[in-house]
């Protein structure tokens, strides 16, 4: 099982450099630029995408937010540091086993935001 | 303590549905014991089929709860792992309102922008946050989502949870189980979130709520989370805390026919399998 053996084992070689690449921009960065930084040290270069498919991999495990800026997508980190991740980890494939969660983030619908909200402001 | 209605009836439901559970397992055994000894098929394809499909959905049973045990075992052991190696020093606005509800011991803290709350542990179950909950709420707010977190931890509520997990689980054939499961999840957190409105207020238990279910969802998580357990949970737990009453939740008809049509084949065949036993050594059970 890939969760096993906690905070370095939930990323794989090239993810790991993907993310310390974001974490040093500290700024979306675009699939391109990651892969030119990624190439920067590099004697033989890495395809665009072969970065373009750990990135959207990465997205699609919750570990970097994908956001539209002008015509292209950017890339973040979501979380700030590895343990961060393995923690996310964890929740995402066992939140349902045997944890009590306290709320699960969802898209809320704006008519329970506004609920939510009108018995905020009740005292 | 408010009297709660639809008490009697769901605690009568977990008592059938572990009955069954039970008797299924026995009858599964029995099964096993007729084709050991008359051999395969049995004389008449209707006792085959019967007795076949009582042998053939407990073994279902069997492996859907083993994998839940397992799931439960490997996420309880990734978590211990993680709080080794990511735990902080608790943040003192987090001890602070931990003190005061008389958890502090009980409480571990992780590193994490993403602020979570989870109770977890079955025996000596334990509270663990993220260091973002104490810059994402106001001191009020931690003391809720404390008090909610404490009600699961004095409860059990993570053993009770796997409990009725395992048992859902083996009646995977039961749609109502499913949807036993999920309902009693969803009293667990009704349950917590009265402890947690009577102690920090609703107006502050709303806030957190909506502070932390506002955040974007992830979406690995989401594919977790069982079908029809997010949003719909939260709108039962809003309506609570606009009424001061849990809501009533009424089964779907789609399920309690599926339900209903599954028994109408096991509980012939159950029959036609107990019949069966006659002809075992040993006679009649």
């Amino acid at each position: 099982m890939a969760e096993q053996g906690g905070a370095g084992s939930t990323l794989g070689p090239l993810e790991a450099e993907v993310m310390a690449v974001l974490w040093r921009a500290g700024a979306p960065l675009p699939v391109r630029e990651v892969a030119a930084e990624l190439n920067a040290g590099r004697d033989a270069a890495l395809a665009y995408t072969t970065v373009m498919t750990v990135m959207s991999r990465l997205a699609g495990k919750g570990i970097l937010a994908r956001s539209r800026s002008g015509r292209r997508f950017v890339y973040a980190p979501v979380a700030a540091d590895t343990a961060e991740i393995a923690v996310r980890g964890v929740l995402a494939e066992f939140g349902d086993a045997a944890l009590a969660r306290f709320v699960e983030r969802a898209e809320l619908d704006p008519g329970l935001r506004e609920r939510l909200r009108r018995l905020m402001e009740q005292q | 303590m408010r009297t709660r209605l639809g008490q009697p009836a769901t605690v009568s439901c977990w008592v059938l549905l572990l009955v069954a559970v039970a008797a299924h397992a026995a009858l599964a055994v029995l099964a096993a014991a007729e084709f050991a000894t008359l051999g395969w098929p049995l004389p008449t394809w209707f006792d085959t089929g019967a007795v076949t499909l009582v042998l053939v959905s407990a073994a279902a049973g069997l492996a859907a709860s083993g994998h839940v045990a397992l799931r439960a075992a490997a996420g309880s052991r990734a978590l211990r792992a993680l709080i080794r190696i990511g735990r902080r020093p608790v943040p003192a606005r987090i001890h602070n309102e931990a003190a005061v509800l008389g958890c502090a011991a009980r409480l571990d803290v992780v590193a994490g922008e993403e602020a979570f709350a989870v109770t977890h542990g079955l025996i000596r179950p334990r509270i663990l946050v993220s260091t973002g909950l104490a810059t994402a709420l106001t001191p009020a707010e931690i003391g809720a989502v404390l008090a909610h977190e404490r009600e699961h931890l004095r409860r059990r509520h993570p053993l009770r949870m796997l409990a009725a997990r395992l048992a859902a689980a083996w009646a995977c054939y039961l749609p109502a189980g499913r949807w036993l499961a999920s309902r009693a999840a969803l009293r667990y957190e009704l349950t917590a979130d009265r402890a947690a409105a009577g102690r920090a207020g609703r107006s502050v238990l709303a806030g957190a709520l909506l502070k932390l279910a506002s955040m974007p969802a992830c979406p690995a998580a989401a594919a977790a989370n069982p079908a029809g357990d997010g949003p719909e949970s939260l709108e039962a737990r809003v309506a609570q805390l606009e009424s001061g009453r849990p809501p009533r939740r009424q089964p779907a008809v789609s399920r309690m026919l599926a339900s209903a049509g599954t028994l109408s084949l096991l509980v012939p065949a159950s029959a036609c399998c107990l019949a069966m036993s006659q002809f075992l050594p040993g006679g009649l059970l």
